[in-house]
């Protein structure tokens, strides 16, 4: 395995709630980030997947654990560091619209991160602007329009050319194409993957949408209420799950050829509030295999076949494989 | 047969009255920028040469709009005072801006204690009424003109004081804010100047409109007060105040200055709709 690009160890995220309340909306969340990769994080609204991108980001500061970037701590970097760390890791945000200036045009939007980087000339960093908005897909005569005068696809194009402009090695897509219909969604989620071979991208992709995680992550990390429920390759989740959770997300997949309602889990009830979380495994209010135990004792997140790793702590009765056989 | 107004129609009548509102308006503030300019070349008179063997005339050929009770021209008077009362509000509404828009933007962008003690601030100011402290402050100050709008620009600016607060709030935690930080944008100029500033200008340029109208109103009552302008120099409010003492006299006098204030007070709030339009991002 090669060395990990951007990881996050242990890290927990939280907000002040009023008085002296707390939401945990990250809580103990472990990630490895292999350069190359496409890493697809996917969990329900509220899960926290969009706060573990910003915690990645420095967008929100952590209250535990550790973010490093090439094995560094990301805590004791300087000004000089912060900058490159923030040159090589770009967000693409969920809200094409929204993520654009509406008084900035699309070049002045897209060369920004230079001029904040104070990259070179003014002329260099207005063609590296245009050669990004080429590479995106978008014509030069968008280069001088303002945001509503663009379609969605468009806008968003424009924030992943922003996003591109700096020369990245790690790609945060929180949520980028769910603000778009489903053509659109095939459309940038294509362009995505021709990037990242053009710029050797590594991404970090997060959605709710399993088939569009399954699409384009080569591993994927399932979460539910700020733990992570379930990490495997994305050839080893999809075919054979072994977390109640990640199965119900699976069979809420619809399928063309085949009638997806007889195998259907429906979770019942909302995902419980962070505020205070149940006790014991996070998803036993909702799962069909919760027992006496599960409201007990917190399931660690430990490896059950090599490369895929479950935290529940009937995996064995379940699936039939023993926790912690798959450590190497 | 019944004539059927559909919707559209009275729309467009009703668009079509409001362009003719604004052209009247442009029209309205166009004459008072070009009198402000030249009221020593346009008026017929100086506006301080007294006759006391003319006082309180009607209009006439020699004086359009009459004498007043020391004999001198009314019509130099008031364009005389066009430039008074003008330079007069300009002056209260730069006072209100140069408070009003750094501190509100620095309440809404910093939060926190910055805001709570910014806001405790407008608060008080806020809860006197608008001429009453103008009238404190120069009944304190001696009356003069300068001090009297310096006081009105002080009661004026929590107006743009909140308003830029509230607006920088709401950018504060727009996506492309967040977008900026994260390739590392910070700082004043940065942030406030190129994201903040230019997004909420717009709601403000319409305050600053309305304001204009509402520091005319102002000084006009300080004047009308004896606590504005002093004799003998002229302005609307003050040309207002003598000819409300001679109103048996000379009625007519009275409508002068009253409907000059009122349709450059129109005229500027109908502006500010027009500036609102015309900055829609939507409409470039």
């Amino acid at each position: 395995m090669s060395t990990p690009l951007l990881s996050l160890e242990d890290v927990s995220v939280r907000f002040p709630v009023g008085g002296r309340r707390h939401v945990t909306a990250v809580d103990g969340v472990s990630l490895e980030l292999c350069e190359g990769e496409t890493l697809g994080l996917i969990g329900e609204s509220g899960s926290g997947k969009s706060t573990v991108a910003r915690a990645a980001m420095g967008l929100v500061p952590i209250s535990g654990g550790t973010v490093r970037w090439r094995g560094e701590d990301v805590s004791g970097f300087g000004a000089k560091e912060r900058r490159g760390f923030s040159q090589a890791v770009q967000m693409v945000f969920q809200d094409p619209h929204s993520a654009l200036d509406p008084r900035r045009t699309i070049l002045q939007s897209v060369r920004e991160p230079l001029d904040v980087m104070k990259r070179g000339e003014r002329q260099d960093r207005e063609q590296i602007a245009v050669k990004a908005l080429e590479d995106v897909g978008l014509s030069t005569q968008m280069l001088s329009r303002y945001p509503h005068q663009l379609s969605g696809g468009q806008k968003q194009r424009a924030n992943i050319a922003r996003a591109l402009v700096t020369n990245p090695q790690v790609l945060v897509c929180d949520e980028s194409v769910a603000a778009l219909d489903v053509a659109l969604q095939a459309e940038i989620l294509n362009l995505l993957q021709d990037l990242k071979a053009e710029y050797e991208l590594t991404v970090l992709f997060i959605s709710h949408d399993l088939s569009v995680v399954g699409y384009v992550a080569d591993r994927i990390s399932v979460m539910y209420l700020g733990n992570i429920v379930e990490n495997a390759t994305t050839e080893s989740l999809v075919g054979r799950s072994l977390h109640p959770y990640s199965e119900a997300l699976l069979s809420a997949q619809p399928l063309v050829h085949d009638s997806s309602a007889e195998r259907r889990i429906v979770l019942k009830g909302d995902i419980p509030s962070p505020v205070s979380p149940p006790p014991g495994c996070r998803f036993n209010t909702r799962c069909q295999f919760a027992q006496e135990g599960c409201r007990e004792e917190k399931p660690a997140l430990l490896p059950v076949l090599p490369g895929h790793s479950s935290a529940c702590l009937r995996v064995e009765e379940l699936y039939g494989e023993r926790r912690g056989k798959g450590a190497a | 047969m019944t004539v059927v107004t559909t919707r559209a129609q009275t729309a467009t009548t009703r668009r079509r009255a409001g362009r003719l509102s604004v052209w009247v308006s442009y029209a309205i503030l166009a004459v008072v920028l070009i009198v402000v300019v030249f009221a020593g070349v346009i008026a017929p008179h100086a506006p301080n040469t007294q006759d006391l063997d003319r006082i309180l005339l009607p209009m006439s050929g020699a004086h359009p709009l009459g004498t007043d009770d020391l004999g001198r021209d009314v019509l130099s008077r008031m364009l005389h005072g066009t430039r008074v009362s003008v330079l007069a509000a300009l002056l209260a509404v730069a006072i209100a801006v140069v408070i009003g828009l750094p501190l509100g933007i620095a309440a809404g962008w910093l939060g926190g204690w910055t805001d709570a003690i910014v806001m405790r601030i407008v608060d008080a100011v806020m809860s006197f009424p608008a001429i009453v402290l103008a009238i404190g402050i120069t009944a304190t100050m001696g009356p003069n003109i300068i001090t009297a709008m310096t006081a009105v620009g002080i009661v004026l600016s929590p107006s743009i004081l909140r308003l830029a607060r509230a607006q920088t709030m709401a950018i504060r935690s727009e996506t492309y804010i967040e977008a900026a930080k994260s390739f590392g944008a910070r700082g004043l100029r940065r942030m406030v100047v190129t994201h903040v500033v230019p997004n909420i200008i717009q709601p403000i340029l319409v305050q600053i409109a309305v304001l204009m109208g509402f520091a005319l109103i102002a000084e006009a009552s300080l004047s009308f007060l004896q606590l504005g302008v002093q004799p003998p120099t002229s302005s609307w409010g003050a040309v207002l105040s003598r000819s409300y003492t001679f109103l048996d006299q000379a009625p007519m006098q009275i409508f002068i200055p009253g409907l000059a204030i009122a349709a450059t007070v129109f005229a500027f709030n109908i502006l500010g709709d027009e500036i609102q339009r015309l900055l829609d991002p939507k409409r470039k």
